[in-house]
This record gives C-alpha cells, structure tokens and sequence, in this order.
C-alpha cells in the first residue's frame, strides 16, 4: 500500500487551480441544465465570484519561498503575483466581454467557462517548478485559447486566428516535448531544482539542444521574433475581449514560466543562453516598433506592440538576476492595466456589425466623446513610457535591472525602442484630438461594463504610476526569494 | 540481442511504407504493424505494460481515429509527381538533421549497454508505475485529467452547429 503524498501544503498551493476549476465546472453544468435564456450577468459575476475566490485562495496561499509536490510547484511570490496578474487580466476580459459577446452574437456560456479554464493554467505556468508540470499548465491554457480565438463563428478572421494558432501551437508543444526530452536525456530529472544540480555534469551538447528548443517553444507562446508570425493575424482576427486576454494574460503567465525555469533551472548556464535571449530581445522589440509604425488598424497596431513589449520583457529576462525577474513581474502588471484599457476603448468605438478598428475611425473621436479619447490617450501615453504614468516606471525598473546587471547596451536599445514607438502612439491621438471625423459614425450605446472595465484600467494606470513601490517592493521580494 | 536484429529488420521496412506508399489506406495498416512491432521490442526491455498501453492506444485508437480520416475524406491514392519539391525538400533536411542527431547522442553517450545495469525490482509493472503515478507525478496525473475535460469542453465548442442566437 503506497501513501498518496497530499497534505495541507499541496492542498493550498493547487487551491486557486481548485477554485478557478471548480467555477468554470459549475458555470457548464448550470448552462447545461437551465432552461429559460436569460443574459450573460448572472454567469458573469459567478465568474468574478471565482476570480474573487481564487485570488484569496492565492494570497492564503502566500508562503514565500514554500514548494509542495515534491519540489514540482510553488506557491510563493512569483506564483502569486502572476496568479493576481491573470486574475486581473481575466476579469478585465470577462467584464469587456459582457456585451461586447452579445454584439457579436458568442454565446456567453461558451465564452465564459472557457476563460476561466485559461485562467487555471495560467496559475499552473506561474508555479511550475517541473518540466512536465509546465507542459501541462501550457497545454491547460493553450487549448482553451485556441477555441476562444475561433469563438466568433460568423467571422471568417477569427476561424482563420483560430487554426493557424491551433497549428503553430501544436507545432511549438512538438518542440516543447524534444526541448524537455533532450533536458531530461542529459540531466535525469524534470525539476528545476534537479536540473540546475546537474547542470555541471550533464553533457552539454544534449543540454544545449534541449536549452535551444525550449527557447523556440516558449518564445512561441510569449510570441518574440522571429517566432512571431502568428501574433499579428491571431491578435487581429480574434473578437477583442480575447485578444485582450491573450495579449495580457497568456503572455504573462509564458513570460513568467519562462523566467522562472532560466533564472531557477537553468540560472548555471546564465552565460550562454543569455546571449540568445539578447538577440531575441533586440529582434523583438525592434521588428515589433517598426513594423506597428506602418499599420492603420489600431487592433493590428496593438498586436505589433504588444511583440514589442515582449522584447521588453526577454531583455529582463536576459540579465539573469533577481532584480530582472523582479523588474519583469512590475512590468507585467503595468501592462496588465494599460494594455487591457486600450483594449477595451477599442471594443467601445466599435458598434454593432461595425468594428471601428481603423485608424481612420478613431478621427475625431474626441468631439464625440471626450472621456472615452482622454483614457484612450492615458493608455497609449503609459504605453510609450511617458512619466508619471505606470508604463514609464515599468521601463524605468527593465532599465535600472539591465544597467546593474551590466548590460547597458541592451538598456539604451530598449530606451531607443521606446523612442521609436511614440511615433504610433502620438499618431492615435493625434487622430483623436486634432482630426475630424472621416464620416458618419453611428452614436453608441452606453455600456455601463465597458466603461467600468476602462475605469479600473486607468485607475490602475495612474495609482502604480504615482506610487510604484507598493507593487514593486512585492515583485522584486518574491524574484530575490527563488530558488 | 538477436530479437533486436531481427525485429529491426522487420519494422524498418515496415515504417518505410508507411512513409512510400501512395496509398493512405496501405500506409495506415503498415502503420499498425510497426507499432506492433516497436510493442514486442518493449515486451524484451521487461515494459510489458508500456508494451499494452502501445498496442491499445496506439494501434487500437488512434490508427483507427486514422483510417476514420481517411475514409471520411475518402483521399484518393497518390498520382506519381505529385506534392511540392519544396516540401520533399524540407522532409529530407528534416530527416538529415533527426539522422545528425542520433549520431550525434551516440557520441555523446558512447556507452550505454542497458543489460549491464540491473533492472530494479518489479521495474515496468503496473504495481510500480502506478506507485510512481501517485506519488512523484501526483500533480501532473491531476493535472492531466483537467486538460482532457479542457479539450473535450473546447472541441464541443469548436464543433456545435452554427446557429446564431
């Protein structure tokens, strides 16, 4: 008779996956079984009662440094932070999806439950400390991203998102396994802690290899040149709300477990993947800046920046320190805010059967409507790194990170980046305040959701602006605590 | 050893078809042969349960899930000159590269003779890996289970009917 080692330790450290199953599980079988067709409220706000739930399941959980499954997970402060991130990221979807769904005819019991299994395998990548543990955090946030891309039947776009994703992504999972078979063919062992034990005596032909695939498939997932090829038409031609998600939430938690496994796993063999991620990190951020410089869809522009902030991201990773891993998990909740707010203000230009994406129908949408144009212009301005603003203080700590780590050479790449993607941001704006409307634009409802979900965003936008420290001291504590 | 000789001569032919033939259908049931084939070569590594799991798994479901394509797409056999050189061309770069790289493990690993080390007790059966399940992969078994209900959930999406509201 074998003992099934599952106490207390594994019992909290998986609760906020418990939790986020649980709700998405009932959300299904209530949508099976009830009869009348009411809207999508009530399933609503059941799903911001999981996302409540989980995210006090996750700070219960916080005991920094504690790992259960043998060494294979971890509830500390990188896993927790990244669980809130996602947390938000979900709810800030979910809620721009309310009607947004509606409009474009996805039913809500389809959208919904599907969001929230996403959401658990987000908090899987957060916590990984296996190589098999992080497949399957992988596989459990994937899948239900490659449906919610192709949720939106009427459109041609969005099936066309949903099967090229669907394809790269088995495709980048192929590379996953070889990368994990070749790590464990060299070093024994699955568990980062194992791995970096071995790292000394492990071939190291077989370790590289297996480094360099895991590179490919991770990169795929975070999205970096040049595995980026997917990004753009799956960001474009999946309905807003999801693309949301997956530019915040997917990245973020692929950003995580990716920094995690390098700076924990494979933190011995800093000197030669860094040299990788560099050139991945530069590749990234430039083709991302320079390439959104050209596009007149917003949605499409957006894309092409959010690749460029994934360089932003990898370069932190390269420096290899806590400091970076710290920098990183600020960044990210930064972006969380600004990137879903920008978002969200283009689901509320759009109308029905009309999606107002162009950079020809934002013209003049400050006369029509003010609020809306100002928000707009907060997020765009965060994202470009003006002060005081939370994107600039992101920057501000990728920066510092990379000049202490020594790398100041990929910090000044990363400020001329930021120069470089003014130059879209401002035209937006521009288009905004000091053009006039093209042509005629249908008056939009109010959609009370909506304009909450833009509100959190720019309240979050400006508070961790103005005061960093509070989140930063959290991020860089749980970064400086991994082992 | 001389299993492994004889069972290697019988399944590279057999993986060979499945690849050459211009048949799809011919290809499938090589298909199953050489699983058949790669489950026998378990049974002599003492893995009789991964040797099972193969046969039900992979012979049984999934080249059945095979034939049910191609009878449901109803493809034609393969006209000579046919598919692009371009592919052909990626094929054989990509098996050039997988061939590199075994020779390359081979020289990383130059001796590994898996007789040599004795097998612990009980090594491959279900007691143990069953054990091995419950304990040290505890999380991922669970884990699993959830990514089996996340596809079946997403599939059921993907393929309901097409109505509007």
């Amino acid at each position: 008779m074998i003992e099934i080692p599952f106490g207390a330790a594994e019992a909290w450290a998986i609760a906020p996956f418990t939790v986020i199953a649980l709700f998405a599980m009932g959300i299904l079988l209530y949508e099976t079984f009830r009869t009348d067709d009411h809207g999508p409220e009530l399933t609503f706000w059941f799903s911001i009662l999981g996302l409540a739930g989980a995210a006090i399941a996750s700070l219960l959980a916080w005991d920094n440094g504690s790992v259960a499954f043998g060494g294979t997970f971890a509830t500390d402060g990188v896993a927790v932070f990244t669980n809130l991130i996602c947390i938000l990221a979900a709810g800030l979807s979910l809620m721009m999806g309310v009607h947004y769904m509606e409009l474009i005819r996805v039913r809500a019991r389809e959208f919904q439950p599907l969001v929230l299994f996403a959401v658990s395998g987000m908090f899987i990548m957060g916590g990984a400390r296996d190589l098999i543990v992080l497949f399957l955090g992988i596989e459990v946030m994937s899948i239900p991203a490659y449906v919610l891309a192709g949720i939106h039947r009427q459109d041609h776009a969005s099936g066309e998102a949903a099967l090229k994703y669907f394809l790269l992504g088995a495709f980048a999972t192929s590379f996953l396994l070889y990368g994990i078979a070749l790590v464990y063919g060299a070093t024994g062992t699955t568990t980062y802690a194992g791995i970096s034990m071995a790292l000394s005596t492990a071939p190291h032909l077989a370790l590289l290899g297996g480094i360099a695939l895991l590179i490919v498939a991770l990169g795929f997932k975070v999205g970096v040149v040049p595995f980026h090829f997917w990004a753009p038409d799956v960001y474009q031609g999946a309905p807003t709300a999801v693309t949301a998600l997956m530019a915040v939430g997917i990245k973020a938690a692929a950003v995580v477990g990716t920094a995690r496994l390098f700076l924990s796993g494979f933190a011995g063999m800093h000197v030669e993947w860094s040299i990788v991620l560099w050139w991945i990190s530069v590749a990234t951020m430039t083709l991302g800046n320079v390439v959104a410089i050209v596009q007149s869809n917003v949605k499409r522009m957006l894309a092409y920046s959010s690749v460029a902030h994934a360089g932003y991201l990898i370069a932190a990773i390269a420096s290899g320190t806590p400091r970076g891993g710290g920098a990183i998990l600020f960044y990210l909740l930064a972006y969380a805010f600004m990137n879903l707010g920008a978002f969200a203000v283009v689901i509320a230009v759009g109308a029905k059967d009309e999606p107002n994406e162009k950079m020809s129908d934002f013209a003049g949408l400050a006369t029509r409507r003010p609020l809306l144009s100002g928000a707009m212009a907060l997020f765009l301005l965060s994202l470009m790194g003006i002060p005081p603003l939370v994107g600039f203080v992101g920057k501000l700590y990728i920066i510092e990170a990379l000049i202490a780590a020594g790398q100041v050479g990929l910090g000044v790449i990363v400020i001329l980046n930021s120069v470089v993607s003014g130059y879209y941001y401002l035209r937006v704006i521009i288009e905004m305040f000091m053009k006039d409307a093209t042509r005629e634009i249908p008056a939009l409802d109010p959609r009370p959701y909506l304009m909450v979900c833009v509100a959190i965003a720019l309240a979050g936008t400006i508070f961790f602006g103005i005061f960093p420290d509070l989140a930063l001291e959290a991020a860089r504590d749980s970064f400086a605590a991994l082992r | 050893m001389t299993l492994f000789w004889i069972l290697a001569c019988v399944t590279i032919p057999a993986a060979l078809t499945v690849i050459l033939h211009r048949n799809p259908v011919y290809s499938a049931l090589a298909l199953v042969f050489t699983l058949f084939q790669v489950a026998i070569m378990f049974v002599a590594l003492d893995a009789h349960l991964i040797a099972f799991l193969q046969i039900i798994i992979y012979a049984g479901a999934i080249v059945v899930l095979i034939l049910f394509a191609i009878m449901l797409l109803s493809l034609e056999p393969e006209e000579p000159g046919d598919g692009r050189s371009s592919l052909r061309a990626a094929g054989w770069g990509a098996a050039a590269l997988l061939g590199l790289e075994l020779v390359a493990i081979a020289a990383v690993f130059p001796d590994t003779p898996a007789a040599e080390k004795p097998l612990p007790e009980g090594y491959g059966s279900v007691a143990k890996i069953a054990e091995r399940l419950f304990t040290t992969h505890l999380l991922p078994f669970e884990l699993t289970s959830v990514l089996l209900l996340v596809a079946v959930v997403g599939a059921v999406v993907m393929a309901r009917r097409r109505t509007g509201p």
